[in-house]
C-alpha cells in the first residue's frame, strides 16, 4: 500500500480546488459580459448550460470553492486512514463531516 | 444595488477590497468576513442577507488560499485541525441549531467583553506552565522553520483548548460570526502552540465550519453568482499573497496586528451588544 504524506495530499487538493474554481469564476463573469443574460439560480439546468456557459462557469466555479475544504476532509481522512499509527485522525475527520452533514441536513448554518 | 448592476469599476473595487481583507485575513488567521461585510453593505450598498453570504465564500477563499500554502510550509498543524474541528463543527451546528433560544445582544456583550479580554492576555508576556507539560498522546506536536529556525513545539492542555474550541463553535453558530476570533486564542493561550501556528491552524479550520454554512445559502438561493466572484477572486489573492509574506514576519508583528484586530472586533460586538 502507498502511503500518501497527508500534508501533501490536503496541500495540492487545496491548491486544485482553488486555480479550477477561480479559472471558472473569472471565465464566467468574462462570459456574463459578453453574453449578458440572468444567471437565475443554482439548479441542474444551469449547471449543465441550459442559461448559457457563463452561468454554468460562475456556478460551477462556487460549487467547488465550496466543495473544496470538504473535500479536503476526505482527502485527510483517506490519506490518514492508510498510516496504521495516526488512524485515529481519519476517524476525527469522519467525524467532523458526519456533524457538517447532519448540520446541513438539519439546516443549521454554521459560520 | 444589486450584483447583476455591477460595473466593471465595482467588480475591480470589489475584487480590490478582497485583496486586502484576504490578505489581512490569511495574516492573523481570520475569514475576512469582518471587513467583507461593512464594505459590501456600508460602501457598494448591497443587501445584508446577499453580503453576509458573499463573505462566508469570501472565507472559505481565504482559507484555502492561504491553508493551501501553510500546509505544504508546515505552518498549518493538520493534525491539530482535525483534532480541533470535532469540536468546533459540533459546537456550530449546536449553536446555530439554538440560535433565537439565546438573546444576541448579551451574547454579543458578553463575548465581546471576553475577546477583549483574550486581546490584553495575548499582549502579556507567557509564563512557563508548571505540571501542564506537552501533552502528546495524540501526536499533535510538529515543527515549522521560523525565518530559517527550525522551532518544534508540543501542545499544551488539548483537552482544555477542545472544550474552548466548542464554546468558540457554539458562539459562532449561535451569533451567525466567523470563529477565527476566537479560535487563535484558544490555541495561543490555552494550548500554547506559536502565534504562526495558531493563525496558520486557524486559517485551514475556518473553511470547513464556512463551507457547511455556504451550503445552507446555497440552498437558500442567497448566494449571488455576480457578487461573490469579485470577492472570492479578490480574497483567494490577497490570502495567497499574505501566506507568503507570513513565515517572513516576526511572531511579535503578527502578534500585535492579530491583537489589534481582535480589540476592533470586540469594540464592534460590545457597541452592537448595548446599541
Amino acid at each position: 500500500m502507498t502511503l500518501v504524506d497527508p500534508d501533501l495530499a490536503v496541500s495540492r487538493v487545496l491548491r486544485t480546488g482553488l486555480y479550477v474554481s477561480q479559472t471558472l469564476l473569472l471565465a464566467g463573469w468574462l462570459g456574463h459580459l459578453v453574453d449578458r443574460r440572468p444567471v437565475g439560480g443554482v439548479s441542474t439546468d444551469t449547471l449543465i448550460g441550459s442559461h448559457g456557459w457563463a452561468a454554468a462557469a460562475l456556478w460551477w466555479g462556487l460549487v467547488l470553492l465550496v466543495m473544496t475544504p470538504v473535500a479536503r476532509i476526505v482527502t485527510t481522512m483517506l490519506a490518514y486512514g492508510r498510516h496504521s499509527v495516526s488512524r485515529k485522525f481519519s476517524w476525527l475527520a469522519l467525524a467532523s463531516l458526519t456533524i457538517i452533514g447532519a448540520g446541513v441536513l438539519l439546516g443549521a448554518a454554521p459560520v | 444595488m444589486t450584483a447583476m448592476e455591477l460595473s466593471v469599476m465595482q467588480f475591480l473595487a470589489i475584487t480590490a477590497f478582497g485583496l486586502l481583507a484576504g490578505g489581512v485575513g490569511s495574516l492573523v488567521g481570520l475569514g475576512g468576513g469582518v471587513l467583507i461585510v461593512p464594505f459590501l453593505t456600508l460602501v457598494m450598498d448591497v443587501e445584508i442577507r446577499v453580503a453576509i453570504a458573499a463573505s462566508i465564500v469570501a472565507v472559505i477563499a481565504t482559507s484555502i488560499g492561504a491553508a493551501s500554502s501553510y500546509v505544504r510550509d508546515g505552518l498549518s498543524n493538520l493534525r491539530v485541525a482535525i483534532f480541533l474541528e470535532v469540536a468546533t463543527t459540533l459546537g456550530a451546528v449546536a449553536g446555530a441549531m439554538m440560535a433565537g433560544w439565546v438573546s444576541a445582544r448579551a451574547l454579543f456583550t458578553v463575548f465581546g467583553v471576553v475577546l477583549g479580554y483574550s486581546g490584553v492576555m495575548m499582549l502579556r508576556p507567557r509564563r512557563e506552565l508548571k505540571g501542564a507539560g506537552g501533552w502528546d498522546r495524540l501526536d499533535l506536536s510538529g515543527e515549522y522553520t521560523d525565518r530559517g529556525k527550525v522551532v518544534r513545539y508540543v501542545p499544551h492542555r488539548p483537552m482544555i483548548g477542545f472544550s474552548l474550541m466548542t464554546v468558540a463553535g457554539l458562539v459562532s453558530g449561535l451569533l451567525g460570526i466567523g470563529s477565527g476570533a476566537l479560535k487563535v486564542p484558544a490555541m495561543d493561550l490555552a494550548m500554547r502552540l506559536p502565534i504562526k501556528v495558531s493563525t496558520a491552524t486557524s486559517n485551514l479550520m475556518i473553511g470547513v465550519t464556512a463551507a457547511a454554512g455556504a451550503m445552507v445559502f446555497l440552498m437558500r438561493g442567497d448566494l449571488d453568482p455576480l457578487l461573490a466572484t469579485p470577492v472570492a477572486l479578490g480574497v483567494a489573492a490577497g490570502s495567497s499573497l499574505g501566506a507568503r509574506l507570513l513565515p517572513r514576519l516576526n511572531s511579535t508583528v503578527v502578534r500585535g496586528m492579530f491583537v489589534v484586530v481582535l480589540l476592533a472586533i470586540a469594540g464592534r460586538m460590545i457597541v452592537q451588544g448595548l446599541s
